[in-house]
């Protein structure tokens, strides 16, 4: 990665670089086609415009106060007079799992862009508030840091949902969030600095991007002077990670079988669509409480049942698709060996695993000092990484690419 | 005639696009939409990201699979720079953008 003031981009690649408002946000990006230098042959550039499509995939309910749960007003996501809902607590999510609180010796990385400027002040609080053990975090900005954006964008509340859900299952883990200065191209710089530096034994990419719209996004590139149209540039790091032992997770998506994109065929997220990559989906979570009551944040739980995290009718997204767990079949990437045999697939089939994603049966998470109900499938992902990270922590050794047999299919 | 010759082929050769000495590549950018808010100012920072495909990919395939079947060990970092990276042409572009002023946030192959 290397950085430069405007103009002296602008010289480089002969073009200027104009700002842009579309919708409310602001973007800057090339006013004339660039002009790519002879020196930069058979590489990939990226960061000419900072205009993304990749979103996190959390959906904040609310947040708790004094009276309860206060729903969220932005986005408006509510029908009807009634709400109710149910949210958990660490100890209530690790009942729920059968989790023994472990992690030691297992280093969790979890990538998100911009970051959350009150992080370490949260981890405090939601230690405290949960009797959790202090957390081993490293905050590593690639690039520029402005943990201010995350404020504006959302990523705060993604971040810290993040790492408290790593926390929550792994309690004794290193955790580094790797914060990328921007929620586009500099999301694949973070992955390439983890693989290239071995940094982590666990990843988890709570964010994608719909395949469908890859063509549009400016993902895709020549290789060797092969076109490669509509083929995410970056799948090859997560090769490098899974030859290097690295357990990679995303989340499959909070827009269900469309992606939130509009197709009749159906749409899955990349990098959750990778080979490489255990794909994590949603569910509804619900408890079997033995002790102590979940409106108090005291009780003591084990699984009551779970079930895929679809529609609920009160409920509403303004958009071509509905708020449930994403998944399908990629468009981009054939069947992997290790689902051939076993689904009989041509294509990739997604999510490999799932876990609790309903923002109705969500986590309580500290955002900015405030406890926060929060789902999405950026929560079943760090959930997973955590309890792999457990696994490892007891083994004693990394697992690598979970998929294939004898882990996943088989 | 050569006159007429001479301007048939100046009509075909307007149609054969000028090769721009210095580039290499078409550049593709995402879809934009949005209102023009004027130029980004000339102190703003600009990352830019470079990454460098693998040397073989065919066999970062292959190996992946290997590992992920638990057919043959890990691979270390060591071993993978030495299989995949090159370094040689890391190198050559940190060379490149630092002759002409960039501030080289990070590299991972050579330290």
């Amino acid at each position: 990665m290397v950085l430069a003031n405007a103009s002296l981009v602008e010289q480089v690649f002969q073009t200027k670089l104009g700002l842009f408002n579309d919708q409310g946000e602001i973007y800057y990006r090339p006013l004339t086609p660039p002009v790519v230098p002879l020196q930069l042959e058979g590489v990939l550039i990226a960061g000419l415009t900072n205009f993304t499509q990749i979103m996190p995939e959390d959906i904040v309910l609310g947040r708790l106060g004094t009276q309860g749960l206060i729903p969220s007003t932005s986005p408006t996501n509510y029908y009807g007079f009634q709400f109710s809902a149910l949210y958990y607590t660490p100890q209530e999510l690790q009942g729920a799992y059968n989790v023994t609180p472990a992690g030691k010796n297992v280093t969790v990385a979890v990538i998100d862009a911009y970051g959350d400027p009150e992080l370490v002040q949260d981890l405090k609080s939601f230690d405290i508030q949960f009797h959790l053990p202090p957390i081993n975090l490293t905050i590593l900005p690639v690039g520029a840091y402005h943990p201010i954006f995350g404020i504006f964008s959302g990523w705060d509340a993604e971040t810290a949902l993040d790492v408290e859900a790593v926390h929550t299952m792994a309690p004794y883990a290193h955790v580094i969030a790797v914060i990328a200065s921007n929620p586009g191209a500099a999301l694949f710089n973070a992955v390439d600095l983890v693989v290239s530096e071995d940094l982590a034994q666990v990843v988890s990419m709570s964010w994608g991007l719909p395949e469908n719209v890859i063509g549009a996004s400016g993902f895709y590139a020549y290789f060797q002077g092969m076109s490669t149209p509509n083929y995410p540039f970056l799948d090859y790091y997560f090769a490098l990670g899974a030859a290097e032992g690295i357990t990679f997770f995303a989340s499959s998506g909070d827009t269900g079988a469309y992606d939130g994109t509009t197709t009749t065929y159906g749409g899955v997220n990349f990098p959750a669509s990778s080979p490489f990559v255990t794909a994590v989906g949603g569910t509804s979570l619900y408890l079997n409480v033995t002790k102590g009551s979940l409106e108090n944040k005291n009780a003591s739980a084990n699984y009551g049942f779970e079930t895929a995290w679809s529609v609920l009718p009160q409920y509403f997204y303004p958009s071509v698709s509905s708020v449930s767990s994403g998944g399908g079949m990629s468009t981009l990437f054939p069947a992997p060996w290790y689902q051939i045999k076993y689904l009989h697939a041509n294509m990739r089939e997604l999510p490999d695993v799932a876990a609790d994603a309903n923002p109705y049966t969500g986590m309580i998470v500290y955002v900015e000092g405030v406890q926060e109900v929060i789902g999405g499938t950026s929560l079943a992902s760090p959930l997973w990484a955590g309890m792999i990270a457990d696994a490892e922590s007891v083994l004693g050794h990394p697992l690598g690419l979970l998929n294939p047999a004898p882990i996943l299919y088989s | 005639m050569k006159v007429s010759l001479i301007v048939i082929g100046l009509v075909i050769m307007s149609s054969i696009p000028v090769i721009q000495s210095t580039a290499y590549a078409q550049y593709y950018g995402p879809q934009f939409q949005g209102i023009s808010q004027g130029s980004l100012p000339e102190s703003a920072g600009v990352c830019i990201s470079v990454f460098i495909p693998p040397k073989d990919m065919n066999y970062l395939l292959l190996l992946a699979q290997e590992v992920g079947n638990h057919q043959i060990k890990l691979l270390n970092r060591t071993q993978l720079i030495s299989l995949f990276g090159n370094v040689e042409e890391e190198a050559n572009l940190v060379h490149y953008f630092k002759s002409k002023g960039f501030h080289v946030v990070y590299r991972v192959l050579s330290h």
